[in-house]
């Protein structure tokens, strides 16, 4: 899975191709997200290419949560299509990090 | 319907506005070839329309000027003669064309179908469905997510607004995803038919497999996200889309999973 990621200032912005994210490939995307993560600490998500996601695709959004989590850094994600935010919304993740509408604003909050 | 040429085409003529549309195959003839595979088509009919199938010896029939006899002319022809029987509306273009060409020697062999729906058929007229075979492979699912959405954004089908759709598409992945993973265990090498209807403002799936059946059994709690688990959100994600979800066992022995989604304009 061709991810992309950009460091700004300490920030990790990982970004994604033109995709869906269903039970064919979330798999894949939990396992190379979870290579870029490593020695990060302040992650973005980059949701803005992902038309649609399917709940194998949010548990490895989640997955990503729970290891950033774990090594006490912060999660944000950006960019949801309304259907990705649909989901999003059923099951009520924003209690757990942040969902921002463009990059800027999801850069600085992460800056603050 | 295709049964005649690779350019023929369907008019319909409704009576309440005239509107006019034509329908393309682009397949060789009936018979023609033992291994063509032949594209379906649907369309949704209603009281009073009339559909006329005609070969390509009809619109490029030329006259001694070499000039084609046309689609637009034809279209015109049943915008004037709809209202008469069938046999008549093929008698008004065999006529139309021979005295176009100015001759009934044709150069090319003209064949013509029509069909008028009564005007008092509306009790009988079944609900628009679409249909769908696929493979048990999870790589199938964006196949199905874009059968779905090819059958409601049909002009005849369903108004939905975007995020309804994407949410009705949810649905089916996920109960396919179930199929896939629970009734058929992870293996590739097996079917699953997918149905989908609409009858007034509810839309009806029905996926039936020859796997274990999995049921969703009365109301599905909302996963704690307190110690948030990757997995579990399928079923609850189908119970709080879908509208009535049944099971059951078809004719042939098969399973299913059947859901219905109540349409809003307003979105879901």
């Amino acid at each position: 899975m061709q991810l992309q990621s950009e460091n700004r200032d300490g920030l990790l912005v990982i970004s994604t191709p033109q995709m869906d994210i269903d039970a064919s490939n979330a798999d894949e995307f939990k396992k190379d997200t979870s290579t870029l993560l490593q020695g990060h600490h302040n992650i973005i998500m980059d949701l803005s290419n992902v038309g649609f996601m399917d709940s194998a695709g949010l548990g490895a959004i989640l997955s990503m949560f729970k290891k950033i989590r774990a090594d006490g850094g912060q999660f944000r994600v950006f960019g949801l299509s309304n259907e990705v935010k649909a989901l999003f919304d059923l099951v009520r993740i924003r209690r757990l990090f942040e969902i921002h509408p463009d990059k800027e604003s999801a850069v600085q909050a992460a800056s603050g | 319907m295709n049964a005649v040429d690779m350019r023929a085409t369907i008019l319909s003529s409704s009576w309440n506005d005239g509107h006019i549309e034509s329908m393309s195959g682009f397949n060789v003839p009936l018979g023609f070839s033992a291994s063509e595979v032949y594209e379906e088509g649907e369309y949704e009919y209603r009281p009073g329309d009339v559909f006329l199938l005609y070969s390509d010896g009809v619109t490029e029939a030329r006259n001694p000027s070499g000039k084609m006899f046309g689609i637009e002319r034809l279209q015109q022809l049943l915008s004037d003669k709809y209202l008469l029987a069938p046999q008549l509306v093929i008698e008004a273009v065999r006529d139309a064309v021979t005295n176009f060409v100015g001759s009934t020697e044709l150069a090319d062999d003209l064949t013509c179908v029509c069909i008028k729906i009564p005007a008092d058929y509306a009790g009988q007229i079944p609900p628009p469905t679409g249909e769908l075979e696929i493979s048990s492979n999870l790589g199938e699912l964006a196949a199905i997510r874009a059968f779905i959405r090819g059958f409601c954004e049909r002009r005849f089908s369903c108004d939905m607004d975007a995020k309804e759709l994407g949410l009705l598409e949810l649905a089916v992945s996920e109960v396919a995803s179930n199929i896939i993973k629970h009734s058929y265990h992870g293996r590739t090498d097996r079917r699953i038919w997918i149905r989908v209807s609409k009858e007034q403002d509810i839309l009806r799936v029905r996926l039936t497999h020859t796997g274990d059946s999995f049921q969703i059994s009365g109301p599905i709690p909302r996963p704690s996200l307190d110690e948030p688990k990757e997995g579990g959100f399928g079923l609850f994600i189908i119970s709080r889309l879908v509208t009535s979800i049944e099971y059951g066992q078809d004719a042939e022995g098969r399973q299913y999973v059947e859901f219905c989604k109540r349409l809003t304009k307003s979105g879901g």
